[in-house]
């Protein structure tokens, strides 16, 4: 009997707590459009010294549906600066009976080296449940130490689609005199701030969000979400150190890192005087040692320890002939320098949607480098990852953004040209013939300019001929055709750089002959395939990030002895999203169609979303209206 | 017995070729193109080959590998597996070509060593070579998880224009798999590969060979070796280390291909895998100097040898009271076996998660792939079967290869092709293949990667070969779409669209959901177009094909003197899928396509039809499919029948043009239009 009551005292606390994770517990609004709940989320990170810190999460999520199953598995990443204390995940059924623990050790430890490095020191412990019976609740905890601090965590309470929260908390500890930089971003959550002996506790939380739903065209993520960023002063990694404060003191530890880094093998020395001595202008002297840089190195990708942070050096590059973003534009700096040229290394976030960041609050936005020559009225940039960009052209993997320019005054935010509407271009010629049964023969020019050019850039550079036919073919939305002859030229002389396209093809049955008519689609292959959602409830701001213009010319040769029936209307739409003009004639013997889109960078009120609809709806339809042509009698 | 991990590949059963170990010949040594290290200026010259074209990025000059034997510490033998390869980069497209990994295995009781790794890139400049050589401290080791390590290394100082040169070599006690080669590269042509093996006749394996290329070289011959082998013994407390020689008869084979194009990867093709040039082993013997062991040199050993192993059929045998909870919450009081196998199927598949479709084993115990609710492929399927015996029901296991896997050999039992379970059962003599491992399956459904010719039911009462073809597939599709003149709007014209697709297609439109399904069709129909009242009848009834509902409304267009009107509504064949004109290789579809459209509308009132598409038939091949499309119009009616069929999936490189052409004639069909006048 005694030893009954003694179990039952033992069972406590596992039972209260298990109840408080019951699935019904959750109220009906935090279900709407939701795959998931976070029930519970903790997250402690307490700074002891600049150099080390220890972290302590937990995050407790009652998973609803199929499209929560993704957060049953836990990945923690480790590597040199970040040891895994302890961790442990549990899961329980919908009335908070648990159904399985597991230890640390019983974890699976896979390395963190994707294919995109070659070798990194991360590795993740993973802890993935399987269940089929919903709801159920995933619990996991962990408690890791840091050695070595370079950026803090930010604090998202609600950072993913298709989720709602109940409870979310946000804690850090820092020795009582630790200046501790914050910044609440779309959202003005501040702190209760209590102190406890010689430690300040910073305390932030959110209750009952409800589930978010995605939306098209949509700013960027660290433009809407509510979040919470918090950034070192002084810091500490293996024996660097640096005071974060200012973009100028984190430029100057990243110039710390580089410091003694640029020294080059003679043989390397000589080369550069050799290429460079005899040339007066500084512009042609850059573009020389890049197009040598080009030549000569590739990427490669190895982090570890500190190394994800400090380049290779220049002599490391000069013979292995490979490095990752930093080591090469660390390199191609001493190659300037040697040239008697300044350039500098250039911290930046990288991808086409990354264009905004914080840039009134210093802290690790940033994931690449590149490098640049600042003149007086302009600056060269360089993109020394890439063996095929023209010197002095950024593509939009980069451009038109803040990044921070490293010397030996510090940093400075700079920011990356932006190409607008005449930079980004499509100009295309067409030029075919259609005979009796329909069948269609064209050549087609095109000019791909600017961002326009970006993907095509890295298929013919990169993929083998066979490749390059198959992607063509995956781009043409043609019923059935034989492309005869296909090429590109890429010219980089004058900037921005642009890809000249010229392609054959022939369609058998282009246009449908049936009976006396002919149904000929003038517009041969630049129709837009967006359609957006009329009823969408709209919450955010319409960001149009790409800007373009895009002008087809299409002459097209026809059979005689046919009279037109119906035709195209001709179209004008000037709206400030863009502008939409397309005009068809037919003549005796041919059909003549002119087409122009233009898209404007900008952003819109929510309201606008009908409109924007209704504008790419007339395009959707203009662009696959077709002529009909009818036999004389 | 461990087992290494698994390999992607597969064999051409028509071009299989079984040798046992018998035949001796004498052969000259044929000199090998290369010396290791030894490049000169002309090297950089490639000589004129026939396997290099304008999409050559690299060709690979020599890729010679080299497996014999050696005695270990372990008692028994290893294999030593050399290899020296050396490419030249052509341009930058190839610079992946001087990344080299190396992806070796360990378990408890054996594993892989790596050693030997030389490493230089060659670069000529001003007419010399020179030489930059792999630095030791630049090959890193990355542990992918408790079994796989691999190796990897970047060669240095690489351009365009480089010879790049490796060699390592590999020891692994791993004897039974001895590594396979490749003389046809996916990426890059190569002038030359060769692959030597010297096996002591205390192995013997059975040699399988794919691919269209002919050897230069093949030969063999017989000869003698020596091999010390250790042996450690536990006596009571005391260790005793026992060594020994053993002299064995050995055999040699040397094969040789030159001037082999890159593999050009194509649609509709299951792998290439299954038809690039290659040799593989699987042991099929051995001999410890007394006595021969088979070891699954054919189904029958194989077969009985699975059913002891405790990774495999061992645990069907048990029957422990263990899973008797389990099954009695699946069934019930359900008496009948048909619903008794129908709930614990439905448990199975509903309860548990497949982590690993490419295991067949159980890699763990069915105790703790209870426990865990997930498991391998092997893991989900053996526990069904197990469970479904428990209640006495006649289930058993069946081995196959899934399509992206490659085919396997129904003349022998190699192991390593075989990556998928399902389970047999039989009720009343009837039969049903089942798979729990594969989400949204029906009772008695299989996914359409498991079609795959050949699979090996594993049973000691009635195992045996049986084919799953892809031509077999019966999937069929039926669409019927009513259209009529609005009986109150003047104008308005009202549609009904009703269409069951085939199984597969119903997965798929499981897999997206109803949501997802009618937003993206909705983008697919004109804005003018009003859809309404939509439903998927059995999306949660996983043994049937789905039926997809709507209706839709065409407004007022009484103002056009002329109406344009495809009749073949979201359905059809848009696009030529065949867009490459020439084929080397099978066309491989999924399935044979049968698929039918009815479509009954309404003249629009107030118009008289102008203009209507010919009626017209025709057959493919003969009698290998057809095309049909009826049309005819009477009573202020038109009528459509389109219906598409080929009785099979499989067709061979010939047909290929004529495949492209049928579905060139059938695009242009779906895309021709009725012309509606308005009444004067």
């Amino acid at each position: 009997m005694k030893l009954v009551f003694a179990l039952c005292l033992l069972m406590m606390p596992f039972v209260s707590f298990a109840q408080h994770f019951q699935s019904n517990d959750i109220p009906d609004s935090l279900k709407k459009n939701a795959g998931l709940v976070t029930r519970y989320e903790e997250e402690v990170f307490e700074i002891k010294s600049p150099g080390k810190a220890t972290e302590h999460e937990r995050h407790v999520y009652t998973i609803l549906n199929e499209d929560g199953d993704y957060v049953s598995t836990y990945r923690s990443r480790y590597d040199k600066f970040t040891s895994i204390n302890n961790i442990t995940g549990t899961m329980y059924d919908a009335s908070g009976k648990e159904l399985k623990h597991v230890r640390k050790k019983e974890m699976e430890d896979v390395s963190g080296t994707g294919d995109e490095s070659l070798i990194t020191d991360s590795r993740y412990k993973i802890c993935s449940f399987n269940n089929r019976t919903y709801p159920y609740t995933v619990d996991f905890e962990e408690e890791d130490d840091i050695n070595g601090i370079l950026d803090f965590p930010d604090w998202v309470p609600q950072g993913i689609n298709k989720a709602s929260v109940e409870d979310t908390k946000f804690v850090v500890i820092a020795p009582k005199d630790y200046v501790l930089r914050f910044k609440p971003v779309n959202c003005s959550f501040q702190p209760v701030i209590t102190e406890d002996g010689g430690k300040k506790i910073y305390t932030w939380e959110r209750k009952n969000l409800p589930a978010r739903n995605k939306e098209i065209f949509a700013p960027s993520p660290i433009q809407i979400i509510p979040y919470v960023m918090i950034a070192p002063s002084d810091f500490e990694a293996q024996g660097y150190k640096g005071d974060m404060s200012t973009w100028e003191g984190y430029g100057k530890f990243y110039y710390e890192l580089l410091k003694g880094r640029d020294i080059l093998p003679e043989d390397i020395k000589r080369k550069v005087h050799e290429l460079t001595d005899n040339l007066n202008d500084p512009r042609q002297k850059i573009k020389v040692l890049y197009d040598y840089l080009q030549r000569n190195t590739h990427y490669i990708s190895i982090q570890l320890g500190i190394g994800g942070w400090q380049p290779f050096d220049a002599a490391y590059v000069a013979t292995k002939r490979y490095g990752d973003c930093k080591a090469l534009s660390n390199f191609m700096v001493s190659l300037l320098k040697e040239a008697g040229i300044k350039g500098n290394s250039v911290i930046i976030r990288s991808g086409a949607n990354e264009t905004s960041m914080n840039s009134d609050f210093p802290s690790d936005q940033f994931d690449h480098v590149i490098s640049c020559v600042p003149f007086e009225k302009d600056t060269v940039w360089l993109e020394c990852t890439s063996q095929t960009l023209p010197a002095g052209y950024l593509s939009s993997f980069t451009a038109n953004r803040y990044a921070l320019l490293v010397d030996e005054a510090g940093g400075k935010l700079v920011h990356t040209p932006k190409y607008g509407l005449n930079d980004n271009q499509e100009i295309k010629k067409i030029t075919a013939t259609i005979n009796e049964e329909g069948n269609l023969s064209a050549s087609i020019n095109t000019m791909y300019k600017a961002e326009r050019q970006d993907h095509l850039e890295q298929l013919i550079n990169y993929l083998s001929k066979e490749d390059q036919l198959k992607h063509l073919k995956s781009s043409i939305d043609l019923p059935t055709y034989d492309i005869v002859k296909f090429d590109y030229v890429q010219h980089k002389e004058i900037l921005p750089p642009s890809i000249t396209e010229t392609l054959e093809l022939n369609a058998p049955n282009y246009a449908q002959a049936s009976g006396k008519r002919l149904f000929i689609l003038p517009n041969v292959l630049t129709r837009s395939a967006i359609k957006l959602k009329q009823d969408e409830e709209r919450k955010y701001e319409i960001e149009l990030k790409d800007e373009y213009r895009l002008i087809d010319s299409v002459e097209i040769k026809i059979p005689g002895g046919f009279q037109v029936e119906a035709l195209p209307r001709d179209m004008k739409l000037e709206t400030k999203f863009g502008k939409y003009i397309t005009s068809t004639r037919v003549l005796p013997d041919k059909i003549i169609y002119y087409r122009l889109q233009e898209q404007y960078s900008g952003k819109f009120p929510p309201s606008d979303y009908s409109d924007l609809t209704r504008f790419y709806d007339e395009i959707f339809k203009a662009d696959r209206s077709k002529i009909v042509l009818v036999k004389k009698e | 017995m461990k087992r290494k991990k698994q390999s992607t590949g597969c064999i051409k059963s028509l071009a299989l070729l079984l040798f046992i170990i018998s035949s001796i010949f004498t052969f000259a040594q044929q000199k090998e193109p290369i010396v290791y290290g030894k490049i000169s200026a002309t090297d950089f010259i490639l000589p004129k080959s026939t396997a290099i074209d304008s999409n050559s990025n690299a060709v690979i000059i020599a890729d010679i590998g080299n497996t014999s034997f050696v005695g270990n510490k372990k008692g028994w033998l290893s294999y030593v597996f050399k290899r020296r390869k050396r490419i030249k980069i052509i341009n930058k497209k190839a610079f992946d070509a001087a990344t080299v990994k190396v992806m070796l295995y360990k378990d408890e009781n054996a594993e892989e060593k790596l050693e030997g790794i030389q490493a230089s890139t060659y670069n000529l400049v001003n007419g010399s070579v020179i030489e930059s050589k792999l630095d030791k401290k630049d090959i890193f080791e990355d542990r992918h998880d408790k079994n796989h390590i691999e190796n990897k290394f970047t060669l240095p100082a690489v351009k365009e224009g480089s010879i790049i040169e490796y060699t390592y070599t590999i020891t692994s006690d791993f004897y039974f798999n001895i590594p396979e080669w490749e003389f046809q590269n996916i990426d890059y042509p190569c002038l030359w590969s060769q692959y030597e093996i010297t096996i002591p006749n205390l192995l013997i394996y059975v040699f399988l060979r794919q691919g269209i290329h002919p050897f230069f070289i093949d030969k063999s011959s017989e000869g003698r070796a020596n091999y010390s082998i250790r042996d450690k013994r536990e006596e009571g407390l005391s260790t005793t280390e026992q060594s020994y020689s053993v002299t064995a008869l050995t055999y040699s084979h040397t094969w040789v291909m030159k001037d082999v194009e890159a593999f050009n990867v194509e649609n509709f093709i299951t792998t290439p895998y299954n038809y690039n040039d290659k040799i593989e082993f699987q042991l099929s013997q051995t001999y410890n100097g007394e006595t021969t062991r088979d070891v699954k040199n054919n189904w029958a050993n194989a077969t009985s040898e699975l059913l002891q192993q405790s990774d495999f059929g061992a645990p069907l045998q048990q029957s422990t009271g263990e899973f008797d909870d389990i099954i009695k919450n699946a069934i019930g009081n359900e008496t009948d076996d048909l619903e008794k196998a129908k709930k614990i199927y439905y448990y199975v598949r509903d309860n548990f998660t497949c982590n690993n479709f490419y295991n067949k084993y159980i890699l763990t115990t069915l105790h703790d792939v209870v426990k865990k609710r997930s498991g391998s492929v092997g893991e989900i399927n053996i526990l069904l079967a197990t469970l479904l015996r428990n209640a006495k029901i006649h289930a058993d296991p069946v081995l196959l290869s899934t399509t992206e896997f490659g085919f396997n050999s129904p003349s022998y039992p190699i192991m390593d092709r075989l990556n998928y379970v399902i389970c047999r059962v039989k009720i009343w003599d009837k039969v049903y293949f089942l798979d729990a491992a594969t989400p949204m399956l029906g009772f008695g459904k299989l996914a359409e990667n498991c079609y795959n010719g050949h699979a090996r039911i594993i049973c000691d009462i009635d195992s045996g070969s049986v084919y799953l073809y892809a031509d077999s597939i019966k999937e069929a599709k039926f669409t019927s779409v009513f259209i009529v003149n609005d009986e109150k709007e003047n104008g308005k014209m009202d549609g009904s669209f009703e269409s069951t697709p085939g199984y597969f297609e119903s997965t798929k439109i499981r897999e997206k959901g109803e949501p997802d399904y009618f937003k993206n069709l909705r983008q697919q129909y004109d804005n003018d177009i009003k859809i309404e009242n939509t439903s998927i009848d059995s999306i949660k009834e996983y043994e049937l094909p789905v039926k997809v509902r709507y209706d839709f409304s065409y407004k007022n267009r009484t103002d056009d003197d002329l109406i344009y009107f495809s009749p073949v509504i979201y359905e059809g064949i848009m696009k030529n899928p065949f867009t490459a004109t020439e084929r080397k290789y099978p066309v491989e579809m999924n399935y044979p396509i049968d698929e039918t459209y009815i479509l009954n509308a309404d003249v629009p009132k107030g118009y008289t039809v102008d203009d209507i598409p010919k009626s017209v038939k025709i057959t493919y091949n003969d009698t290998e499919g057809f095309f049909e499309y009826l049309i005819q119009q009477g009573d202020g009616r038109i009528m459509l029948r389109w219906h598409i069929k080929l009785n099979k999936a499989r067709f061979s490189a010939d047909d290929y043009n004529s495949l492209r052409d049928f579905f060139a004639y059938v695009v242009k069909k779906q895309s021709e239009q009725i012309v509606f006048k308005k009444k004067k």
